[in-house]
């Protein structure tokens, strides 16, 4: 009988691991499509206002979710120590970012766009933009593909690998 | 808080330019030449600075520009947001926080059909810098109001004699009231930012309580958005001089507004002969002439039209 309720916990945990990876994977879907947003009002605000970069993470904010709204929001302030666009940009966003459940070529791909030198000419800060956005276009659409496939396997592995450490611990 | 001048240098740069940061008010020009001594200008005298940011009068202690840091200046000065100052690199100069105006030279890249495309590989840049100066325009007050309306002023000098300060101040003064009026409402085309130096719609000049202004619009079209928005008494403009500018002007005029305007010239007949639009119909009945003596700015002479 406690072998049985011992058994419905272990299965119960592993795949609760099995999902919580589900999860993450959809999660990380989600924060994409969140970025690629972002950059597009960007885009929109540079193309339209001809906002400098901090006055457009501040006009744009208000339109994000957090925790990229608080985190536009302060790069939007003033810097009165100097700093560059470039070292606040990574320093407000690489906390946030790394709390999420984005990968490391994922984060490289947004931090590209906007922490090197800005352009002389409209256009190819906005096409710069828009390269970054196709990329991260691209890894949503091939994860949007896997999706089904990864979720089944991550409960999948997890029931499994349940069932193994019942079958041991037996 | 620090001054205003400082923050248009980026952080590795701060700690030789804080000495000539906190001298802001004093200050006229810093003129930076790649490869050359930096050059400060101040009471009407010219320093170098040394390697510690502070001032010297001998060539061989001054420390000389690099283009790195021009780069950098320039970089850090447009937010690192170029593209957004296109059109004002275009012109050769661009306005930053506080008012200050930072004019630029270098590889001009030219357009089709003429014209200037971009400027690029930046050599030399010239920061003059902006004073707000409360009061300067109370020896000029008592002669713009006549039979109880404000006249038609055209404040005139050469460059860099006071007449954006002049300009400013008297803008607040009518704007909130004085010893001669009530306050009376005012708009400012404020093409370079130089006047009320907005930012994000703040403004880090006071012009009055009573004052609307419309920041980077030009002249023409900012002087017609303001009088079918915001039905001002008094239009305010900078550095007028064509024939645009005075048509603008004159349709303000019989809107029924005073126009309080500047233009660079010597004297009257100068400006007769260089600007003869500005001075077509006795349109402007006060022209206030500014000159630069021993590095102060003053009033040299106030002339009434018909008595030039």
């Amino acid at each position: 009988m406690l072998k049985g309720i011992g058994a419905v916990f272990v299965l119960a945990g592993c795949l609760g691991i099995g999902l919580w990876y589900k999860c993450q994977f959809e999660g990380r879907i989600r924060m994409l499509k969140e970025l690629d947003r972002s950059l597009e009002l960007l885009c929109g605000e540079i193309d339209y206002g001809r906002g400098t970069l901090p006055e457009s993470c501040m006009a744009i904010a208000r339109r994000l979710q957090e925790p990229l709204r608080s985190a536009f929001l302060h790069m939007g302030e003033k810097r009165p120590d100097g700093e560059s666009f470039g070292e606040v940009f990574r320093k407000n966003l690489e906390p946030v970012l790394d709390q999420s459940p984005l990968t490391v070529p994922d984060k490289e791909i947004f931090f590209r766009c906007l922490s090197d030198q800005a352009f002389w000419d409209g256009r190819m800060q906005q096409k710069t933009i828009d390269r970054s956005r196709r990329e991260l276009a691209e890894t949503v659409e091939r994860l949007e593909r896997e999706a089904i496939q990864r979720g089944r396997m991550y409960l999948g592995l997890g029931a499994m690998s349940g069932v193994v450490i019942i079958l041991v611990l037996c | 808080m620090e001054p205003t001048l400082l923050m248009l240098f980026p952080a590795m740069l701060r700690a030789q330019w804080r000495y000539v940061a906190q001298r802001q008010e004093q200050i006229n020009e810093i003129r930076l030449r790649n490869g050359k001594p930096i050059l400060v200008y101040e009471g009407g005298r010219e320093y170098f600075l040394d390697e510690e940011g502070e001032y010297t009068c001998e060539i061989a202690r001054a420390r000389n520009m690099n283009g790195e840091e021009i780069a950098a200046i320039l970089e850090h000065a447009c937010d690192y947001s170029l593209y957004a100052f296109e059109e004002e690199l275009r012109r050769g100069f661009l306005t930053v926080e506080g008012g200050h105006r930072i004019g630029i030279c270098g590889q001009i890249i030219p357009e089709e059909g003429g014209g200037v495309r971009a400027i690029k590989s930046v050599s030399s840049m010239n920061i003059r810098v902006s004073h707000e100066v409360w009061g300067v325009s109370d020896a000029v007050l008592p002669w713009i109001y006549h039979s109880g309306r404000i006249r038609n002023v055209l404040i005139l000098s050469p460059p860099g004699c006071g007449k954006t300060t002049l300009l400013r101040d008297l803008i607040r003064q009518i704007s909130d009231g004085n010893a001669w009026d009530g306050g009376r409402t005012v708009g400012v085309v404020d093409e370079r930012c130089e006047i009320a130096a907005g930012c994000l719609g703040r403004h880090n000049n006071r012009v009055g309580m009573r004052t609307d202004v419309m920041d980077a619009c030009p002249k023409t079209t900012g002087i017609g958005l303001l009088l079918r928005s915001m039905a001002p008494q008094v239009i305010a403009v900078d550095e007028i001089g064509s024939r645009e500018d005075m048509d603008a002007l004159k349709e303000a005029a019989v809107s029924g507004c005073s126009i309080l305007a500047t233009a660079h010239g010597a004297d009257v007949s100068d400006i007769r002969r260089r600007f003869p639009e500005l001075m077509k119909d006795s349109f402007f009945e006060l022209f206030v002439v500014l000159e630069k003596r021993n590095g102060r700015c003053l009033v040299k002479s106030i002339l009434e039209e018909g008595r030039c």
